[in-house]
């Protein structure tokens, strides 16, 4: 019994520790570095100043943040519209084929994102696979630029955000009760229209948290837009690598992802406000 | 012409044939229950019929024309789902307008249906509740509130009483009856109870393995039943083996325990024939033994005696080891009935109560 108390007290400790030093303090530190003055040779000089917030509401650098929310919106559109019949489907087909399917949705995340990304470079280059087959099926003359355009990023998006999409989706589905679905029928509603009004509304939720799962990763996934979309495409993920890498300009980088991070949080408070509404309307 | 026909209907789940050549009419404005043990496919009977389930064989019409390819949206079919089904993002009211509102029709009409569908089922002004906040038996009602307020052809009823507790199903049973000749809908009612079956039909339809054993009004049911399955299914009953010994025209002579009888012959039993005698706990009689018992009636002890209100239940063994169930009623001849335990007694029948069955 006291040693059990105790291995649990050790490992609470230590979780805790790790917390603290390796998720609390560093963010900490960039709140603070995004209050302070930039300088060329230290990247930080300590005199107090909101300059770099202000900068971020400069045109040019306002563009970078609505750009990046209209990919993350169009990357949580496509997912949805992908994800939705996957999820479906695959709560509805039988049991013994329901392990295999979910697998294939699993599988992607047993290797690094940045190397399924480099993969899906040599599928879409110029003289990549889907360029030789399009050609060699006479479907296209020369090779189609697909590489280092929007069309290219969205894969890119798409692609590896998308079973955070099905899995919550399959999550609700799976435990919505087909004799709803029987019901409606029976009061004769079409099959559209048992979707639209019973299977839609009940996985609400599933939706609301598929979606939030997408759009937040999205935006701060830079090497997609960095290797798909080439320089072309900024986002707020690789504008902010931008920042500390490249451009040496730490406290602009952090008062960047300072911001960033407010825009998720705020995200995160409505999504739990609509969901606790929901669960109250839904719930005895 | 039957409001519902269907013809030589079977239905094969994973090679395990559930309905088996099925035929059946429903009449219109009737209250015909289907009864059966739990599995003999009383529930994919309604599936059918409402379309939740295609057949695999045979025609099924409903109001007059051929329906075994019409989906269930399609079908004038409403059901009162045993599990209830109701939907759990919507408040009574709108649950109880889904199907009005497919039919586009006009939401004044919507709300001035479903109130009074509301004040049929008794739950007036609860419309605004959600279904979470709900007993048991007001889900129920809301469940046939949904269904009825569509009015349609014919409304599927699947065990609808059976999660209810005693009390309530009682109280349920007549207001079904009362909700049924107010509507004048026809009622296809699914139970495994017999007492709900008897109580509450104009017709109850036997099933046993998928196919339909007696289709009979609940007094023929009860009091003639056609086989030893419906007899034993559809109430209590005592059952004798015995053998034909003369038949004289619409009488025949049997023996039974040793003992001779006459009886009436309403199946053209021949002599020498072995066939059962089927006797309702109610329609035997028990008497005292003095000496000898009177002749045609069997001595036996009473072994058990149950006292249940208005009724009193005895179990008799016979001298043979058969054991007997007899109900006996008080009333003004026998205020007081009381045996000993073990007291010999002469048990018999009254005479043209018993049903002569094949032997099986
Ligand atoms: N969808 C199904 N798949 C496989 N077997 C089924 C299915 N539906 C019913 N059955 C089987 O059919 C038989 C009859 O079922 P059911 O009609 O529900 O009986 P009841 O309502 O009389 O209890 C049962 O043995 C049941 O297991
Ligand atoms: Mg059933």
């Amino acid at each position: 019994m006291n040693e059990n108390k105790g291995f649990k007290n050790t490992a609470i400790t230590v979780n805790m520790l790790w917390i603290f030093l390796f998720v609390l303090v560093p963010n900490l530190i960039v709140v603070v570095i995004s209050f302070l003055e930039r300088d060329p040779v230290g990247f930080f000089r300590w005199e107090p100043t909101i300059s770099h917030y202000i900068n971020l509401f400069d045109p040019v650098n306002a563009r970078v943040f609505t750009h990046s929310l209209t990919y993350s919106f169009g990357t949580t559109l496509l997912t949805l519209a992908v994800g939705y019949p996957f999820a479906w489907f695959l709560s509805r087909v039988g049991r013994r084929r329901r392990p295999l399917m979910l697998m294939m949705v699993i599988v992607p995340f047993w290797t690094s994102s940045l190397i399924r990304t480099y993969a899906l470079v040599i599928l879409m280059k110029a003289n990549g696979v889907i360029n030789s087959l399009l050609v060699t099926l006479g479907l296209a003359k020369g090779p189609v630029s697909i590489l280092y355009t929007d069309v290219a990023v969205y894969v890119g998006l798409v692609y590896s955000l998308l079973p955070f999409m099905i899995l919550p989706l399959y999550a609700v589905l799976e435990k919505l009760d087909s004799r709803l679905l029987e019901a409606a029928c029976d009061l004769g509603a079409t099959h559209l229209q048992v979707f639209a009004r019973v299977v839609l509304p009940l996985s609400l939720p599933g939706v609301m948290a598929g979606s939030i799962m997408v759009f937040l990763p999205s935006m701060g996934l830079f090497y997609i837009p960095d290797l798909l979309g080439g320089a072309k495409s900024m986002l707020v993920g690789n504008f902010i690598k931008n920042q500390f890498l490249t451009s040496g300009n730490w406290p602009f980088g952090s008062a960047a992802s300072v911001f960033l991070i407010l825009v998720m949080v705020s995200m995160m408070a409505v999504y739990l406000l609509v969901m606790k509404r929901f669960n109250r309307s839904v719930m005895p | 012409m039957p409001v519902v026909y269907l013809q030589n209907v079977s239905k094969t789940f994973e090679n395990h044939v559930v309905i088996d050549k099925l035929s059946l009419d429903v009449f219109k404005g009737e209250f015909l229950t289907l009864l059966g043990p739990s599995g003999c496919g009383k529930t994919t009977v309604l599936r059918l019929i409402a379309g939740l389930e295609t057949c695999d064989q045979g025609v099924i019409r409903i109001g007059g024309k051929d329906h075994t390819h019409v989906p269930a949206c399609d079908r004038d079919v409403n059901t009162v789902f045993q599990s209830y089904a109701l939907f759990p993002h919507m408040t009574v009211f709108d649950n109880i307008a889904f199907g009005l509102k497919l039919k586009k029709i006009t939401p004044m009409e919507i709300k001035q249906r479903v109130e009074e569908t509301l004040a049929l089922v008794k739950l007036s002004g609860l419309g605004n509740r959600r279904i979470q906040q709900l007993s048991g038996g007001q889900q129920q009602r809301v469940a046939i509130a949904r269904a009825i307020v569509n009015q349609p052809l014919i409304l599927l009823l699947d065990e609808p009483l059976s999660a209810l507790d005693y009390k309530l199903r009682k109280e349920m049973r007549l207001e079904l009856r009362q909700l049924h000749r107010k509507l004048g809908i026809t009622f296809v009612f699914v139970t495994h109870d017999q007492e709900e079956a008897l109580t509450l039909s104009d017709r109850v339809v036997v099933m046993n393995n998928g196919c339909i054993e007696q289709i009979g009004p609940p007094k023929e049911i009860y009091e003639e039943p056609v086989n030893r399955f419906v007899a034993e299914f559809v109430g209590e009953s005592n059952l004798f083996d015995a053998e034909v010994v003369e038949t004289r025209g619409e009488t025949m002579e049997i023996r039974v325990q040793g003992v001779l009888k006459a009886v009436k012959n309403r199946r053209g039993f021949q002599a020498g024939q072995k066939v059962k005698v089927l006797l309702r706990p109610e329609d035997m009689t028990v008497e005292p033994c003095k000496q000898d018992c009177p002749s045609g009636s069997f001595p036996g002890r009473v072994e058990e005696m149950i006292y249940k209100g208005t009724t009193v239940e005895l179990i008799i063994r016979l001298e043979d080891g058969k054991q007997v169930v007899i109900l006996e009623f008080f009333n003004e001849d026998a205020e007081d009935i009381s045996y000993d335990m073990g007291e010999g007694v002469c048990v018999s029948w009254i005479d043209g109560w018993e049903v002569v069955l094949p032997h099986e």
